[in-house]
């Protein structure tokens, strides 16, 4: 599959989820490049990262700033802002990689068997400097009213 | 008639939406219980009457399929239908859940809509008869 298909089938997945269960209309235009952007230096920047396995392996890493991850909680959760913890924003976030990836998966070929491992928080910041360094060919920078999120998806040889 | 639902999840958030998406549904909750995990979901299943279950399929230590199985092991569970949410919807995995006797099965991203039907095709229609008492919050959708 070419990378450019797989982009766009990670575009339509990160749309399909944020618009269908957190009702967050995106953009994807003339988003910029990840580095201008400054969204490596966000400084509440939340990571996460799952493993898969099938037909094609890898790994897909989301990036989300803390302040968007509250608000997607508040909306998906019917919760006041104030009632939302950490636990909270990182379950937000480990679940929205895990609907994206599992939904593009299935897109790209319904036939085929894959499996997701768990999603994990990444608290040490080496993958994303490595991201940062040397950006995978498959990655997706979208807009929110509320700011940035970086998708990067990563396949094994 | 009301029903007691268990729903199995890692993930709080999802918990919680799918609990806010059945009481909006209109079906009619005696008694709302939540588990992290398949494990816990079996301890409640021992210890209460449960008329259905919605689990997750990707869960850290017993996951949703190998709760199916274990609860195809015992007499008293063996009937209870289980409704399993996932994001896997590969043909393979439908098939799997299917032969393993899975009542239903939602795939995420889902629209309230959709965990709607599900429950509509397996408890029938609606009844708002009696109702879960929770906070009204829980059902702004």
């Amino acid at each position: 599959m070419m990378i450019k298909d797989m982009k766009a089938a990670l575009t339509t997945s990160i749309s399909d989820v944020l618009e269908t269960m957190f009702y967050m209309p995106l953009e994807f235009e003339d988003t910029g490049d990840p580095e201008s952007r400054g969204i490596f230096d966000t400084a509440d920047l939340r990571v996460c990262k799952l493993d898969f396995k099938g037909a094609i392996s890898g790994y897909l890493i989301m990036m989300i700033p803390e302040t968007q991850l509250v608000s997607m909680a508040v909306d998906f959760m019917g919760e006041d802002r104030g009632n939302i913890a950490r636990m909270h924003t990182d379950g937000i976030i480990m679940e929205v990689v895990n609907m994206v990836l599992g939904h593009m998966l299935s897109n790209i070929d319904e036939k085929r068997d894959f499996h997701l491992g768990i999603p994990q928080i990444l608290e040490d910041r080496t993958l994303v400097q490595s991201i940062r360094k040397q950006l995978p060919e498959c990655f997706v920078l979208a807009e929110s009213i509320e700011g940035l999120l970086l998708s990067a998806l990563v396949l094994e040889d | 008639m009301s029903f007691n639902i268990l729903v199995v999840d890692d993930s709080l958030p999802m918990r919680k939406v799918i609990k806010k998406t059945i009481m909006a549904s209109g079906f009619a909750m005696a008694e709302y219980n939540e588990a992290g995990d398949g494990t816990e979901a079996l301890e409640i299943l021992r210890e209460k009457w449960i008329d259905i279950v919605v689990t997750d399929y990707n869960m850290p230590g017993m996951n949703g399929l190998e709760l199916v199985n274990e609860m195809k092991k015992d007499d008293l569970l063996k009937s209870v239908p289980v409704i399993v949410v996932t994001t896997e919807g590969s043909k393979t995995r439908i098939e799997e859940f299917r032969k393993k006797g899975v009542a239903g099965y939602i795939k995420k991203p889902f629209t309230p809509e959709e965990i709607r039907t599900v429950l509509h095709e397996i408890l029938g229609e609606p009844h708002d008869d009696k109702g879960y008492e929770g906070s009204a919050d829980d059902v702004d959708f």
